[in-house]
């Protein structure tokens, strides 16, 4: 399938630190590609390379088979971005803004028109278009920036969180929205909402220190995660002595004690059985068993040495 | 260009009261405090003419510069420092020089209609001082006054950081154009070596020319041509700056 935006070695540096290492990878024309990691990961970093807001010190991003530092003028036409934190200019409308932006793409009156019609109806932004930005609910601000984002019908849309400051409603069109356009548009975002994730991409990229740690549909992902389960069981006391002697259970994966709670991870309930008679005579209050989730999977212990480190 | 004429018209619309008020009190409030009492002391320039009449470019000029100094500000130093609104400017596929000039003669368009009222305004209060004649060189030379300060107030949005430092520096420069650059008072007023400094620096330069055309009715060439070069060589310093600022 086609490559919508590539990256070939690129490496971004502040002052000494290493902020991404080397990136080389592709993203399919009209997919949708979730960025995760945790906040200083480098996520933010990634995506601002990618809508060319900054550029990197060795390597080159690609959109459609163009350079961005060389063929800047070209590719901008092609892409959006949508930052975390809200950039509307507050003295101006929310329509005066996403008209503004449109109008510096070159676009014609009409069209910009029919696109705000179409987003605003498909966001619920109702009144609120022709309200001063400064004026209106973050949430809001934020609706009218996905639709200033999508006004020069960009085929690339780079999102920072771009749920951040909506009510579930929101979300939920908002996501309802991507989904619309997946196939039409290649959208990269980032998001800490992990839910979200899991219900709207085609592709999950784990990124940490800078480097993809983990890369591939949600399914391929947890693949890693088969038949592993996470276990709680609730003691009436759980000693110090207890803990040590059900750590020592050689089956046992990243054991923890919260309170009187032990939790761990086992590859299959059998596991659970061989803790049981490690802690026989001892009072339990309750357990529980579930099967693991993209959350369990960025779990730094996990993330970092993958589920069977 | 045409986006950020309309923008700067929404801008206008948005805040029609304050705008038009604006319109009206600034040049009114400027031409009472500098000139009336300033007159009496004195009362000719040294040329002959008297002191409302000889004024009247250094004044408009000066309404020129207070009046730009607020949008300038806005789009590059608020907008970029704290509501970051400069930044999908910036990311649009033109260059960095149309985003300067764009905001720059847009802003500009705004100061033009106020000078304008000005103008008008000038001319009640002090009847025999504005001459037709004079009014297209006096506007002429205000657009080429106002894009110099412009772009020096750009250059110093886009080298401060902070709002205090900005603010330091642009009180002192417009206390020191005020002075010296022979809006107000004449440069014969100064020592010899101060006056002669003072004339070679760009703005001046702009009110001698206009001065020169209007009283002596003798085009300046010198010293129309080089404010206008110093201009386009700080836009492109401006658009360098812009991008270096932005990391593009």
């Amino acid at each position: 399938m086609e490559a919508s935006i590539t990256l070939k070695k690129v490496g971004k540096l502040v002052g000494d630190k290493t902020i991404l290492a080397g990136l080389t990878f592709g993203i399919e024309k009209g997919s949708i590609v979730a960025l995760v990691g945790d906040n200083d990961a480098g996520k933010s970093t990634m995506l601002r390379l990618i809508a060319g807001l900054e550029n990197p010190n060795y390597g080159a991003v690609f959109l459609h088979g163009l350079d961005t530092e060389k063929r800047r003028i070209e590719t901008r036409q092609t892409v959006a971005f949508l930052p975390h934190d809200i950039d509307l200019d507050p003295w101006l409308t929310l329509e005066q803004n996403i008209q503004f932006d449109a109008r510096l793409y070159g676009e014609h009156q009409d069209r910009i028109e029919s696109r705000i019609n179409e987003y605003s109806h498909a966001l619920d932004m109702g009144d609120f278009l022709y309200s001063m930005a400064g004026r209106v609910p973050q949430g809001i601000q934020k609706k009218a920036m996905i639709i200033r984002a999508l006004a020069h019908d960009p085929t690339i849309l780079i999102m920072d969180e771009p749920t951040a400051f909506m009510d579930a409603e929101s979300r939920r069109l908002t996501w309802d929205l991507m989904r619309k356009l997946r196939g039409d548009k290649t959208i990269v975002y980032s998001s800490q909402f992990l839910p979200e994730i899991e219900a709207a991409n085609d592709r999950i990229m784990v990124i940490h220190n800078g480097s993809v740690l983990l890369d591939g549909s949600l399914d391929k992902l947890l693949e890693s995660t088969l038949e592993y389960h996470q276990f709680a069981i609730e003691f009436e006391e759980l000693s110090d002595e207890l803990f040590n002697s059900l750590c020592g259970v050689t089956t046992v994966v990243n054991p923890t004690k919260v309170g009187n709670t032990f939790h761990f991870y086992g590859r299959s309930r059998k596991v659970f059985f061989e803790v049981l008679n490690a802690c026989s005579g001892v009072l339990m209050k309750d357990l529980s068993i579930e099967k693991l989730s993209l959350q369990d999977l960025l779990d730094s212990a996990f993330a970092q040495k993958g589920m069977d480190g | 260009m045409s986006a950020f004429i309309i923008r700067r018209w929404w801008l206008f619309r948005n805040r029609l009261m304050s705008s038009v008020a604006l319109a009206f009190i600034v040049p009114f409030i400027l031409s009472i405090v500098t000139v009336f009492g300033t007159k009496n002391i004195i009362v000719r320039s040294i040329n002959g003419q008297p002191y409302e009449v000889w004024v009247l470019p250094g004044l408009m000029m000066f309404m020129a510069a207070v009046l730009i100094t607020p949008l300038i500000y806005r789009d590059f130093f608020d907008l970029r420092i704290h509501n970051k609104a400069l930044v999908p400017m910036t990311l649009a596929p033109i260059k960095k020089s149309t985003i300067i000039l764009g905001i720059l003669f847009s802003a500009l368009l705004e100061v033009i209609v106020i000078i304008v009222i000005g103008l008008g305004i000038y001319s009640i209060l002090f009847p025999q001082a504005v001459a037709i004649g004079h009014v297209g060189y006096i506007i002429l030379y205000s657009i080429i006054f106002a894009l110099l300060y412009g772009n020096i107030i750009i250059l110093l949005s886009l080298l401060t950081e902070r709002i205090s430092v900005f603010m330091s520096a642009l009180l002192t420069t417009l206390i020191s154009i005020m002075f010296v650059c022979g809006l107000f008072i004449e440069f014969e007023f100064f020592p010899l070596t101060m006056s002669t400094i003072f004339q070679y620096f760009p703005l001046s330069m702009v009110s001698i020319a206009c001065r020169s055309i209007l009283f002596i009715h003798t085009f300046d060439t010198l010293n129309t041509v080089m404010p206008i070069t110093i201009t386009l060589l700080l836009i492109v310093l401006n658009s360098f700056l812009l991008k270096r600022k932005m990391k593009q």
